[in-house]
């Protein structure tokens, strides 16, 4: 009798354990400095470490999934950029996943108000969806301070520079012709690219708008480098808002480096 | 000797086409709907075909999904069934989880009182079908067979929104007042599909 008891609470126990697993997602937020002059931007960074064999998501999370997100919460006059995402993964599957294993950092830039000085607290409610052959939500509320004013001291300069060298380069559209060079008809766009090292094909990510589908994508091989063709239909009435379509090109040097890419966005208006 | 070319020809396409229609591609807006039939959680078996005339709604299911638990929950299906049961509505529930037993859909089903079956597809061809992507993942069928709505419960995968479009909801006032969907197609979200190695 008091065996089974025993063997039920461990397997309550370790049932707890696997579902509680997707807590063991740490998150933290951390800022590039501990004193920033006045007026000046700094960088804020959500950290999360993910356990093994878990993801959490890309801003689009592909065919399911759910994006991982940031709510800040400032002092007043301060403001805060958009999120920046380094280069995801795809994960393996039947449907596609697209996020993040191990540890990411989404960082945001913030800047104070002129006038301010003094201490700040910058906090970020985070929130999640880890999943491996389960899926379990967590989120944190998570806090850092730094002083403005009166100084210059970085902070987590490594850990900065690592994240900042996993994020795409930005390259949007069409203005900026010099790397990648966009056309458009309606929502058929031609997406010139340029060659790579190693005349591999680009990795395509592409994150939509919820009022847009992608149709189909090619890429074809051509003298100046890439031509990547992105057709995406309208889902008919589907409330459109002004959210951006992006594409991110991604390609490795080789097996062994890290990722690199470029993020375009598309004109959807 | 032409004569037998031509025959061998004819076979050869026949064979081909009927390769075709066996591989059927994935449910598609306007088209008919893909028949099946599978066991509910007491074992019954359920066809579509038998609900022609009726207006069915497809849900595809996993208990152990957090938004599909999130939904039940809040009793966005089952308050959604029960409205439109009256209206000759019929729901339909799917899971494909290769681990799901029969057992478990019992216990979903009577822990939150739902009037409607789960169906088994464990080896997920009804699901490939209908390239059922996400728990949950919603299918609208009219009453003559077609497919007129495919994708996601809401507008609101985060679970915020105070103003959330429920597009089955939509779909059904639609049909029932004997409109077209006005909204046939959205990306569904929720815990991917399992399907079986």
């Amino acid at each position: 009798m008091g065996m089974r008891f025993v063997a039920v609470a461990v397997v309550n126990l370790l049932l707890f354990c696997e579902i509680g697993a997707g807590d063991e997602v740490k998150a933290q937020l951390l800022l590039d400095h501990a004193v920033v002059a006045q007026g000046k931007p700094f960088a804020a960074g959500v950290l999360l470490e993910i356990p093994a064999g878990w993801h959490v998501y890309w801003k689009y999370p592909g065919d399911a999934g759910l994006a991982t997100a940031v709510k800040w919460e400032l002092p007043p006059g301060f403001r805060v950029s958009e999120l920046s995402w380094p280069i995801p993964r795809r994960f393996p599957g039947e449907v596609e996943i697209i996020g993040y294993e191990n540890q990411v950092m989404l960082t945001a830039v913030v800047t104070p108000p002129e006038r301010f000085v003094g201490d700040a607290s910058i906090g970020a409610s985070i929130s999640w969806l880890a999943c491996k052959d389960l899926c379990v939500p967590g989120k944190a509320a998570t806090a850092a301070r730094l002083r403005v004013g009166g100084g210059d001291e970085p902070a987590n300069q490594e850990l900065f520079s690592t994240w900042r060298a996993r994020m795409p380069l930005e390259m949007s559209s069409p203005a900026d012709g010099k790397l990648v060079r966009v056309e458009r008809v309606g929502f058929e766009y031609s997406i010139h690219a340029p060659a790579l090292e190693n005349s591999a094909a680009y990795d395509l990510f592409i994150a939509p708008p919820s009022w847009l589908k992608v149709h189909g994508i090619s890429q074809e091989r051509q003298a100046e480098g890439w031509l990547i063709r992105l057709s995406m239909t309208e889902l008919e009435g589907v409330a459109q808002d002004a959210a951006r379509l992006e594409a991110l090109l991604v390609w490795r040097v080789d097996a062994a480096s890290q990722p690199r890419a470029i993020r375009v966005l598309l004109p959807t208006q | 000797m032409f004569s037998r070319i031509r025959w061998s020809v004819v076979a050869l396409a026949w064979c081909v086409c009927a390769g075709m229609a066996l591989a059927d591609p994935p449910a598609q807006i306007g088209k008919p709907a893909p028949g099946f039939t599978l066991a509910d959680q007491n074992g019954q078996s359920v066809s579509l075909s038998s609900y022609r005339g009726k207006i069915v709604v497809l849900e595809w299911i996993n208990p152990q999904c957090p938004f599909v638990q999130r939904h039940y929950k809040a009793g966005t299906m089952k308050t959604l069934a029960s409205t439109y049961a009256p209206r000759d509505v019929v729901w339909l529930a799917i899971n494909t989880t290769p681990t799901a037993t029969a057992e478990e859909n019992k216990a979903w089903i009577a822990k939150h009182g739902l009037a409607y079956p789960i169906l088994s597809d464990k080896d997920g061809s009804v699901a490939r079908q209908y390239a059922a992507k996400t728990t949950p993942h919603m299918f609208v069928i009219s009453r003559d067979g077609t497919l007129v709505y495919e994708g996601a419960i809401d507008d609101d995968p985060q679970g915020t929104k105070g103003d959330r479009v429920n597009y089955v909801h939509k779909a059904l006032e639609e049909l029932l007042a004997g409109k077209a969907v006005t909204t046939p197609h959205t990306r569904s979200y929720g815990c991917s599909v399992k399907y079986a190695e």
